[in-house]
């Protein structure tokens, strides 16, 4: 049991380095594209369609990563307001709807995915995409963020704590 | 379902989970399931929902996003950033008041380098407000100025939200985003202005203290060393589009190009700095794209189930005069700003609005820029703006809440002056796009 959280903490912290490389895969792409064209030579036209897809996947790699650094956005309205008691009554219901939201998505999203798989849909981009690796992002994303909100609502962590103070958004 | 109760309960399930504490990607995802279920074709178009979220994240449009955050993220982890800062220092004399016209200053042109005011505001407060403690100033003249300027960055390009806002409410991006120049830089002469009169009328608030004394040539070589260098990227960015050269994602690469080549010529360029940045932009740009994908049928929804056109139809019977509607719609997303995230604020509106700005003969970029002030002035709204929160964490001993949202208060007023600017005189954001086409 031990290794298998070890495995999963690993696949956790080694999307979000996957998500940080593409981040960098998008500047080298555009910038060798503008570099290319300008020297009149015709760049590759699948450039286009990664960088594309590459926003997509860094989304949803990092997304679970980001429970755990506390960085997706939230709004204090309430909760800044209210006793103990309530609040953590209320991060139960918070984490427990996420995971049923989740653990959905998760599934439709493998449905759509092994769908769009079988009958080899088309995405049409500046080169065409096969369709499924434009949805499987989604069902793997989902799982993760379904059992990252799992381990929050039956383990010690809260989502709410050690908020970074630059956190929130642009 | 009549389309007020649909919109009233879609509306209200969202709102009622963000209160909660829900991250607000899916208080929107749930929302959307539940509205879909209802309003479209039941769970059967959760697929749909799904394809959606991609197809809207996978815009190529977006790619400036990553981009500007990046540019900023390196400008500030190389210490670029600091050299700036060290040289409008040395430019800036002995005169009263000065640490708080550093800040505007430094603010104004981090706001050219960087997409993202949350970062600017939180460098501007650690490298300023120690120094404005031990000085002396009151809590109005150190957090207010940097609660202005860091919101700088939102209006002055390159602003990652004016990219957000174009992509959504489908108004050109580049010409958005050029748009913001003068206002924004119209909106930091204002901040002078107010500091000017605050220190004249007040004079203890800034006491005066003596500075090394530079002399002109010091100055000049400050000048030309620190500041100069950062023209070339802000040209790099800002001028290509005006010149038509490049797209607003060529250009983002461009500066990112810019800003590392300068970090090396600086040797200042390090691995770490480099990992650091791009942890950074991995952070911010996951966390406003996700809310894309939680948001993106949010809209139709909407629109399905006559909530939208609803709100429209109501607004016009109003029968309110086009700068009354304006106001209304500036103070609507002021209110909103005081509760919700920048992205929700816009998914919120853009359907309702950008309809009514069409038919009350709005120019959409002009209202883009008037969109982006509102959004700006929500920084720094108590009780959640987010820029407050940053000060109370870096500010000075005592910086309460109240206190740091009073300091921020007169700031609000020159974004409210500006608004009657951009009202009176719609050629200071519509020149430059104007020049570009």
């Amino acid at each position: 049991m031990h290794r298998l959280a070890r495995i999963y903490d690993a696949t956790i912290v080694a999307s979000a380095v996957v998500a940080g490389a593409l981040v960098a895969f998008i500047f080298a792409a555009i910038f060798v594209d503008v570099t290319v064209h300008a020297f009149g030579v015709q760049p590759p036209v699948w450039a286009a369609s990664a960088v594309e897809y590459a926003m997509l996947y860094l989304t949803m790699l990092a997304a679970p990563w980001l429970v755990r650094k506390k960085a997706h956005i939230v709004i204090d309205v309430v909760r800044s307001q209210i006793s103990e008691a309530a609040r953590r009554t209320l991060e139960l219901i918070v984490c427990a709807t996420a995971i049923v939201a989740c653990f959905i998505l998760a599934y439709f999203g493998a449905e759509l995915t092994i769908d769009t798989y079988e009958r080899g849909d088309l995405d049409i981009r500046s080169v065409d995409m096969p369709r499924w690796l434009l949805y499987a992002p989604m069902p793997a994303g989902f799982l993760l963020l379904g059992i990252e909100f799992a381990r929050l609502l039956f383990g010690a962590d809260s989502l709410y704590r050690d908020k970074p103070a630059e956190g929130g958004g642009l | 379902m009549a389309w007020y109760e649909a919109g009233g309960l879609m509306l209200g399930l969202l709102l009622a989970q963000m209160a909660i504490g829900m991250p607000v990607f899916l208080a929107f995802l749930t929302t959307n399931a539940i509205g879909v279920m209802l309003f479209m074709g039941g769970t059967g178009d959760f697929a749909q929902l799904i394809s959606n979220a991609t197809v809207t994240v996978t815009s190529f449009l977006l790619v400036p996003v990553p981009l500007f955050i990046l540019m900023g993220e390196i400008f500030f982890h190389t210490g670029l950033a600091l050299r700036v800062f060290e040289g409008v220092d040395k430019m800036v004399g002995r005169l009263p008041g000065r640490l708080s016209y550093l800040a505007v200053v430094s603010g104004t042109i981090f706001a050219t380098l960087s997409g993202s005011s949350i970062a600017s505001g939180a460098m501007m407060a650690s490298m300023l407000v120690p120094e404005m403690t031990k000085r002396g100033y009151s809590i109005n003249l150190s957090v207010g100025p940097i609660l202005g300027s860091g919101g700088l960055a939102m209006i002055i390009p390159p602003s990652a939200l004016a990219v957000l806002l174009g992509s959504l409410a489908r108004i050109d991006i580049g010409a958005l985003l050029i748009a913001g120049l003068f206002p924004g830089i119209i909106l930091g002469g204002l901040y002078v202005i107010n500091i000017f009169i605050h220190v004249k009328v007040n004079p203890e608030a800034a006491p005066e203290y003596d500075v090394a004394s530079t002399s002109l040539l010091e100055k000049l070589w400050a000048f030309v060393t620190n500041i100069l260098p950062m023209v070339v990227i802000v040209f790099a960015v800002v001028g290509v589009i005006i010149l038509g050269i490049a797209t607003p994602s060529e250009s983002g690469a461009f500066g990112v190009f810019s800003v590392l080549a300068l970090a090396a010529a600086y040797r200042r360029l390090s691995v770490d700095a480099i990992v650091r940045a791009v942890r950074g932009t991995l952070i911010v740009t996951a966390m406003t794209f996700i809310i894309l994908v939680g948001s993106s049928t949010f809209s139709q929804i909407m629109a399905f189930a006559g909530a939208s056109s609803g709100l429209v139809i109501l607004a016009g019977e109003l029968r309110l005069g086009p700068t009354e509607m304006l106001l209304v719609m500036f103070t609507v997303l002021v209110v909103l700003g005081m509760f919700v995230d920048q992205l929700s604020q816009m998914m919120l509106t853009l359907p309702i609005f950008m309809p009514l700005i069409v038919g009350l003969g709005f120019d959409p970029i002009w209202f883009g820029v008037v969109m982006l002030l509102a959004m700006e002035i929500s920084l720094i709204t108590p009780p959640f703006g987010v820029l407050l929160f940053v000060m109370m964490g870096a500010g000075p001993p005592g910086a309460t809440l109240p206190k740091v949202a009073l300091a921020g208060l007169p700031y609000i007023l020159c974004g409210i002056v500006l608004l009657g600017l951009l009202i009176a005189f719609p050629g200071i954001a519509l020149y430059l796009p104007g020049l570009a086409s």
